[in-house]
């Protein structure tokens, strides 16, 4: 056993409470869950409050606490401020909210969206990264929880990630998007009460000055401006956001369910709150040489340190504030894509005349099925957090200029969209196996904006608005 | 080229505050939202 471990008794009893807790409120919350919108929507009318918090508690990933300090390690302050600047996926999706809820205020998913505004071929190319992308983010919090629970209380990899996933899909299922959300607001509360209580232990017994100092001599290129691979980092990692924010239906499930005109307020506050967390998680690693901490995984330098200046207290801690941070964002991923394959791939592509009801009860398996695919997907473990987090990146940041137009432009054609998300995605990973994982979402994203103006130029679909308010008028019908 | 010590201190700080502030901020908004009835 080293010095950031718990003994298992003491894991087992945090996610005893933590998780008859959570079900138990998923369960309650659960209970006047009448209709799919309740379901999958919360009842679509959340307030600013849960609003903004849910929308920050699912941005902070189990990557926020165990990457940020990661990549803090090895690029140094661009590794920190490149993170942070995920936030900006969530400032800019602020707008887009309120005009997503405007023209679909019956909408469901962003599949609906594409569907509607872009045919059929884009759709499918769209389904394949949202998939893909859920998927790999499923994965890769399910295996953290699993590195979590075995770094700090020497739990076999298995039953920890096991025990995480048990938890989230069981309130998730109990209770739907409402469990989702009103956990989160808690979950939200511990992750920043610990990462203050961790940074400011950090800068109250290392100090600043010692940190700079220590860093400057040991590592300069951690300092440095000019630091070539973490300045790319930061603009590979600000596409990488966008993408991930402007094409996920975990955001686009929140614009329809938060209250009319509540969304860009909620995302807004949400991004400004978030964007100092991954400097705060990231400024600790800095003092892991300070204290003498050389870790094997790099993934590990956070709670290495908060266990080095908090002693047994601090492993506590950190355990419950990466738990915290996992539950947030598995239970709304699990939510947000199980509501994508019940709504595009069960009543979009296999039965289009299903009942509101029996859609109510087809999510629920399905939510039960995807907990299951991402447990045996979890049980290898594959690669470290970071390696399969960018790896997603040429996904994702491929469709940030098909959804931005096909918002505001009713002149970019379908089949432009479509091409410009599968080369976009296909060049951004032949980036990711020739350069590197720092310039994957780059070259994505640079390469789906060319065929986007090309085809802004050729063609003009001169798409209908209001085509997005009555096709989701008959579904509901 | 390195960064500042001051960039650093004050990039480290208000990172510090912010982020304390934040839970203030969530419940008060929470607390609003409750007594206006706007929760759900």
């Amino acid at each position: 056993m080293n010095e950031i471990q718990l003994s298992p008794s003491t894991a087992y009893l945090i996610l005893l409470f933590f998780g008859i807790g959570w079900i138990a409120f998923g369960w309650w919350l659960g209970k006047r869950n009448r209709t799919i919108d309740d379901f999958m929507l919360a009842g679509r009318n959340v307030g600013l409050a849960l609003a903004s918090t849910t929308a920050m508690a699912t941005w902070i990933t189990s990557n926020t606490t165990l990457v940020a300090p990661q990549l803090t390690y090895q690029f140094g302050i661009w590794g920190m401020v490149g993170y942070s600047m995920a936030a900006l996926g969530l400032i800019f999706f602020a707008p887009m909210a309120n005009r997503i809820k405007q023209l679909m205020p019956s909408g469901y998913t962003c599949g609906d969206f594409i569907r509607v505004r872009y045919g059929k071929l884009a759709w499918y190319v769209f389904l394949f990264v949202s998939f893909f992308y859920g998927l790999g983010w499923l994965v890769s919090l399910g295996m953290a929880g699993g590195i979590l629970l075995q770094a700090l209380s020497g739990l076999d990899y298995h039953i920890g990630m096991t025990i995480i996933l048990f938890i989230c899909v069981s309130y998730t299922l109990l209770g739907g998007l409402k469990a989702v959300i009103a956990t989160d607001y808690i979950q939200t509360l511990i992750i920043l009460a610990g990462v203050v209580f961790i940074g400011y232990v950090c800068w109250q017994n290392v100090g600043l000055e010692t940190i700079y100092k220590n860093v400057s001599i040991q590592q300069p290129q951690l300092l440095n401006l000019l630091f070539p691979a973490a300045i790319m980092f930061l603009f590979n990692n600000i596409f990488f956001g966008i993408g991930e924010i402007f094409h996920s239906n975990v955001w686009w499930s929140r614009a329809f369910a938060f209250r009319v005109g509540i969304g860009k307020r909620a995302y807004l506050m949400a991004g400004l709150l978030w964007l100092p967390i991954p400097i705060i998680t990231g400024f600790v690693a800095l003092a892991a040489n300070t204290l003498g901490i050389y870790p094997s995984s790099p993934d590990m330098v956070g709670p290495l340190v908060a266990a080095k200046l908090l002693g047994s207290v601090g492993a506590i801690f950190v355990f419950m504030v990466v738990f915290s941070a996992l539950a947030s964002s598995l239970d709304s991923l699990l939510a947000a894509t199980s509501d994508l394959l019940t709504e595009d791939v069960y009543r979009g592509i296999l039965f289009p005349d299903s009942s509101q009801e029996k859609l109510f009860k087809v999510s629920k398996y399905i939510l039960l099925g995807l907990g299951i695919t991402t447990w045996l997907l979890c049980l290898p473990r594959l690669t470290t957090l970071g390696e399969l987090l960018n790896f997603t990146g040429a996904f994702v940041a491929s469709t940030i200029w098909p959804v931005v137009f096909g918002l505001y432009r009713n002149r970019l054609h379908g089949s432009y969209a479509a091409i410009a998300m599968a080369s976009g995605t296909a060049l951004g990973l032949i980036a990711y196996f020739t350069v590197g994982f720092y310039v994957a979402a780059l070259v994505s994203c640079l390469v789906s904006l060319i065929v986007c103006g090309i085809g802004l130029w050729l063609k003009n679909a001169d798409f209908d608005w209001q085509l997005l308010k009555k096709l989701e008028k008959n579904h509901v019908s | 080229m390195l960064v500042d010590f001051s960039i650093f201190k004050f990039l480290i700080e208000l990172a510090l505050i912010v982020t304390g502030l934040s839970p203030v901020i969530l419940l008060g908004l929470l607390i609003k939202d409750w007594l206006k009835g706007d929760i759900w």
